[in-house]
């Protein structure tokens, strides 16, 4: 598993745009994305650290 | 990493975008988990400010069972397979960055006050928006950071805040990386080598524009009208900018025309563009002009405005005029009434490109 972070700080809104185009790059570039039926399972639980 | 300016919108917005590549997306409230070490910050009368101090928070924040991470600007588009840096081997060393000497754009040693004032070497100083952070080590040197903070406290005008610390402490001991991994697309631009392919570009200091003849631009502007926050909300706030720079434009037209009643015009120029000024302004043999060449050219400039009494309007026709403007303005001189930027009566046709980075703010 290959762990990136982004920093988000957004006080007016504008750099979750930044932000998420950034993301969106990086897994389109991903050269073995997650196999068939993984983004059903996986993918859609987002955690929130505690 | 983040703290409560996260809207639920925006939080939803990048689950989606995970879950449309089969990926997973794990949030951390900074303001939550970190408060004791935000308070540090305070305590310490850092000039930080919150998203700077987010990546010294990596270290406490994620679980000891990570011991590698790769740390991204926002500001930047991948566009390789972030697997070629992730299996970099970067062994013991705390981090492994792009050295800024590798852009080319500027010379570190000039440009950066703690280079300038000989607490890190010009060429070792390296730019912190893309990093491969050895946390397992960096947990380590939790006292070493400690000084890196003392140290900025001490030097608040060094204002790359979180950038300064980590090569105070890390720029003799770390990986350098080859460009390609953290491109800067302004150096990119001078340099004459905009292509995009195979690389992170890094688009610091608003050097993303809408000119869709760069590839860089293309490929943001791709990687974003991708992305759920692309709609057709944008139009409207696009025509809203363009019609402000509109109104400006107009505006100061207005006030240039008003402003040269009965006076006459004089002019403040390198050598090197004193033909192109010449023709662009239709610069007469009889109006004044004076050579930007050194610091004394600065005084010439001021000592003539003075003698000038408020006939003349001085156009300066120089690339930092912020800095000649501030000279100006400290002797009394009034920016609109007495001086005007030469430059910001220039376009496309003589170079100077238009800055759009306004409407990607807006977007």
């Amino acid at each position: 598993m290959i762990h990136v972070c982004y920093g988000l700080y957004d006080k007016f809104g504008r750099y979750s745009k930044f932000t998420g185009t950034s993301m969106l790059s990086l897994f389109e570039n991903v050269s073995n994305p997650p196999p068939v039926g993984y983004d059903t399972y996986f993918a859609r639980q987002h955690f929130d650290a505690r | 990493m983040h703290d409560n300016t996260l809207t639920q919108d925006n939080r939803d917005k990048f689950v989606y975008i995970a879950g449309r590549y089969g990926q997973a997306v794990r949030f951390y409230n900074v303001e939550q988990l970190c408060a004791n070490e935000i308070s540090y910050f305070k305590e310490m009368n850092l000039a930080y400010t919150v998203g700077s101090i987010f990546r010294f928070m990596i270290l406490n924040l994620f679980p000891k069972e990570i011991e590698k991470i790769i740390y991204l600007d926002s500001d930047v588009i991948i566009n390789l397979d972030i697997k070629t840096l992730w299996e970099i081997d970067i062994g013991d060393k705390p981090l492994a960055a792009v050295p800024e000497i590798a852009n080319e754009s500027i010379d570190p040693q000039l440009f950066f006050p703690i280079c300038r004032e000989g607490f890190v070497k010009g060429e070792n100083y390296f730019n912190s928006g893309v990093m491969v952070m050895n946390l397992e080590r960096l947990r380590r040197e939790e006292e070493t950071l400690k000084k890196g903070f003392t140290f900025q406290s001490q030097h608040p005008r060094y204002i790359h805040f979180d950038q300064d610390v980590l090569n105070y402490c890390f720029s003799n001991d770390y990986v350098k990386l080859p460009r390609k991994f953290n491109r800067l697309v302004g150096s990119k631009r001078i340099n004459g080598s905009l292509h995009a392919e195979d690389r992170i570009c890094h688009y610091a200091g608003g050097t993303l524009q809408l000119n869709m003849d760069e590839a860089p631009n293309r490929l943001w502007v791709k990687c974003f009208a991708k992305t759920p926050w692309f709609n057709s909300d944008i139009i409207g706030r696009l025509y809203e900018g363009i019609r402000q720079i509109f109104i400006e434009r107009q505006n100061f037209a207005t006030q240039v025309s008003a402003v040269m009643s009965g006076k006459e015009r004089a002019f403040f120029i390198p050598p090197e563009n004193l033909d192109t000024a010449k023709k662009i302004f239709a610069i007469s043999d009889s109006e004044e002009i004076i050579a930007a060449v050194t610091q004394e050219s600065l005084q010439n400039l001021i000592d003539s405005m003075k003698k000038s009494r408020g006939k003349k309007i001085f156009f300066i026709f120089v690339g930092d005029f912020q800095a000649v403007g501030f000279e100006l303005t400290k002797a009394g001189f009034v920016e609109g009434k007495d001086f005007l930027n030469a430059l910001a009566f220039l376009s496309d046709a003589h170079g100077i490109h238009f800055d759009s980075y306004p409407l990607v703010k807006i977007m």
